[in-house]
C-alpha cells in the first residue's frame, strides 16, 4: 500500500467547516424529516386499520408507493419529475422560487418515505395492541378518534419503541441519499474533500465515526424516551401487552 | 584480422547497450512491477467523453487512452518487454486513489486536473491537455458572458476545479445574490439546465462541447463566455516513483516533440469541431522537452 496518510486534512481549512456543515445539514434534513414523518405515518397507520374502507385504501396505495419505490428514484422524481408534471407556474416556482431547492425537495422526498415505513411499523404496535382493547373502549362509549388517541396509539408506540428507534436511525443514514440531487450533507462533502486533497480515507473515516455519534445519540435519546414512557403510570410495554 | 575482431567487439558491445538500456536488475518500483507482472493496468473512465469512455463495443477507447498507449509503447522499450500486455479496468473517480495505492492501477488516464493539494498524496505526469472553466448555457438565454450570470443561477459538476472557480466567483461583490446549485453528475447538470432549473452549468470547456453534443436540445445549447480558469490534465501515477515518472514524461515529451499528439488530436476532437486551442498548442511546444 502506497497511501500517503495526512490526518491534519481534516482540521484545515476550509476542509473542516465543509465538514461542520455537512454535520449541520445531515443533522437539520433528518431531524425536519422525522418531524415530518412521524405525524403523517401514524395518520396513515390510522387509516390503514381504521372503520373507514376508503381510508385503508388510501392508506395501503401510500405505504405501497412509497415504500416499494427506491428511495433514490424518487429523490430524482422529486427533484427533476415532480415541477414538470405540475402548472407551469407552480413548476416554475418550484425550480425557481423555492428557496433552497434541493433542501427542500430532499426533505419532503425523505419524510414521505420515511412516513411509509413509519407507517408499517405504527400499524403492527396497532395490531399488537389487538381487537380487545379496541373494542373495550368502543363498548365503553368512546368515539373512534377517542379509542385512537387515549387508547390505541399510547399502547402501540409503547409497544414499537425499539423498531422506531431502528426508524430513527435510518432516516439519519437515508439522508445521506439526497446528495444524489445536490444537497451537501456529510457523504457528500466527504466526496468534496477527497476530490479536492484525494485523502479519501481521512475524509471517509471521519463521515464515519460522525455517523457513529449521531447513532449514538439518537439510542441514549430513545433510551431515555422508553425510560419516560414505561414510567408514565406504570404503563410499560410489557402491561400493555397483558 | 585484429581490427575485425575490435570491430566485433565494439559491435556487440554497443548493441548490448542499445538493446538494454537499462538492466532488469535495475528496475524499481511500478517499473519492476510491470515487467515481473507483464502487465500495465491503466485506470480509466466510463463516460468521459471524448478522454476516457466504454464505446458502443464496450471498448475503452478516448484521447487519454491514446496518450496513455503511446506511453506504454515507451516502458515496453525501457522494460524490454515487448509483450506487455495493457489491462484497463474502468474506474470511479472515488476509487482511484485507493486502487492507484494498493497496486491495482498502474497510471490512471481519465480527465484529472493537477493541483497542489492533490500532489501531496500522487504524482502527476506532465500535462497532456489544458481546458478552461466557461458556460453551458441555452441560447435563447441571452447568457453570453460570465456578467450575464449575475444574479442568475448556475449549475456546477461536484468536487470539481469549475465548483471552486465558480464558487469563488460568487462571492465577489457584482455576482451578490447569484445562486449555486451542485450536481453529482453532468447528466443531471445538463438535465438541470434543459429543464431551465439553472441558466448555465459551468465545467471545463471541452466537457461542455461534448456533453453538447450528445444533449438531446443540442441546437438549442451553446458553449459560451471567455475561459475563467485554467486546468491541465494529466497521467496520476504513484507519488514516490521517480523512476516511472520519468519514462512516462519521457513519451509525453516524445509524442509532442514528434508532433504525433496531432493526429491523436484530430482523431477524437476533429469530429466535436474543436480546433486545438492557443493554450494546448503551447503545452505541446513548451512539453516537447529536448532529449
Amino acid at each position: 500500500m502506497n497511501y500517503h496518510w495526512h490526518w491534519s486534512i481534516l482540521v484545515e481549512q476550509p476542509y473542516l467547516s465543509w465538514l461542520a456543515h455537512g454535520l449541520a445539514v445531515t443533522l437539520t434534513l433528518s431531524g425536519l424529516a422525522w418531524l415530518i414523518a412521524l405525524p403523517l405515518g401514524t395518520l396513515i397507520a390510522v387509516l390503514r386499520t381504521g372503520p373507514w374502507k376508503i381510508g385503508r385504501v388510501i392508506g395501503a396505495c401510500y405505504v405501497r408507493v412509497f415504500r416499494n419505490v427506491p428511495l433514490i428514484v424518487q429523490m430524482f422524481l422529486w427533484f427533476f419529475v415532480f415541477p414538470e408534471v405540475v402548472p407551469k407556474t407552480f413548476g416554475f416556482f418550484l425550480k425557481r422560487q423555492l428557496p433552497f431547492p434541493e433542501f427542500t425537495m430532499g426533505l419532503l422526498c425523505l419524510s414521505f418515505y420515511s412516513a411509509s415505513r413509519l407507517a408499517e411499523t405504527i400499524r403492527s404496535g396497532l395490531e399488537t395492541a389487538g381487537s380487545g382493547p379496541k373494542n373495550a373502549a368502543l363498548a365503553s362509549g368512546l368515539s373512534y378518534v377517542k379509542t385512537y388517541r387515549f387508547v390505541l396509539l399510547p399502547m402501540a408506540f409503547r409497544l414499537v419503541i425499539p423498531p422506531l428507534t431502528s426508524e430513527f436511525l435510518a432516516i439519519f443514514k437515508n439522508s445521506s441519499v439526497a446528495l444524489a440531487i445536490g444537497v451537501l450533507e456529510i457523504t457528500a462533502e466527504s466526496h468534496q474533500i477527497e476530490s479536492f486533497t484525494f485523502q479519501g480515507f481521512e475524509a471517509f473515516t471521519a463521515a464515519t465515526v460522525l455517523y457513529a455519534l449521531i447513532s449514538l445519540m439518537c439510542l441514549i435519546l430513545a433510551g431515555l424516551f422508553k425510560r419516560y414512557l414505561s414510567n408514565a403510570g406504570g404503563l410499560g410495554a410489557e402491561v400493555a401487552i397483558k | 584480422m585484429r581490427i575485425i575482431g575490435l570491430l566485433i567487439v565494439v559491435t556487440c558491445f554497443s548493441a548490448g547497450q542499445f538493446a538494454r538500456p537499462c538492466l532488469a536488475e535495475d528496475l524499481t518500483g511500478t517499473l519492476k512491477k510491470i515487467k515481473d507482472t507483464g502487465t500495465v493496468t491503466l485506470g480509466t473512465r466510463e463516460s468521459s467523453k471524448p478522454f476516457s469512455y466504454l464505446d458502443q463495443d464496450n471498448q475503452t477507447v478516448g484521447f487519454s487512452v491514446d496518450v496513455c498507449r503511446k506511453v506504454v509503447d515507451k516502458i515496453k522499450i525501457v522494460t524490454a518487454s515487448p509483450g506487455l500486455k495493457i489491462k484497463y479496468l474502468t474506474t470511479a473517480p472515488s476509487a482511484r486513489i485507493p486502487l492507484l495505492a494498493n497496486g491495482t492501477i498502474d497510471m490512471e488516464c481519465s480527465t484529472t486536473s493537477m493541483s497542489l493539494s492533490r500532489m501531496r498524496q500522487v504524482g502527476f505526469s506532465s500535462p497532456f491537455f489544458v481546458v478552461g472553466a466557461r458556460i453551458l448555457t441555452k441560447t435563447d438565454s441571452g447568457v453570453k458572458d460570465w456578467e450575464d450570470l449575475k444574479g442568475k443561477v448556475i449549475g456546477v459538476p461536484q468536487g470539481t476545479n469549475g465548483e471552486k472557480t465558480v464558487k469563488s466567483l460568487v462571492e465577489t461583490p457584482p455576482f451578490k445574490g447569484t445562486e449555486v446549485i451542485t450536481f453529482p453528475d453532468h447528466a443531471a447538470g445538463v438535465l438541470a439546465l434543459e429543464t431551465d432549473r439553472i441558466d448555465g452549468y459551468v465545467t471545463d470547456d471541452v466537457v461542455l462541447l461534448s456533453l453538447r453534443d450528445d444533449a438531446r436540445s443540442k441546437n438549442q445549447l451553446a458553449v459560451v463566455g471567455r475561459p475563467l480558469t485554467f486546468e491541465t490534465y494529466a497521467i496520476v501515477i504513484r507519488r514516490d516513483d521517480p523512476d516511472f515518472k520519468l519514462v512516462v514524461d519521457t513519451a509525453l515529451a516524445e509524442l509532442y516533440r514528434s508532433g504525433e499528439i496531432h493526429d491523436i488530436y484530430k482523431k477524437w476532437f476533429g469530429p466535436l469541431d474543436v480546433p486545438m486551442s492557443e493554450a494546448n498548442s503551447y503545452v505541446y511546444k513548451i512539453g516537447g522537452i529536448v532529449q
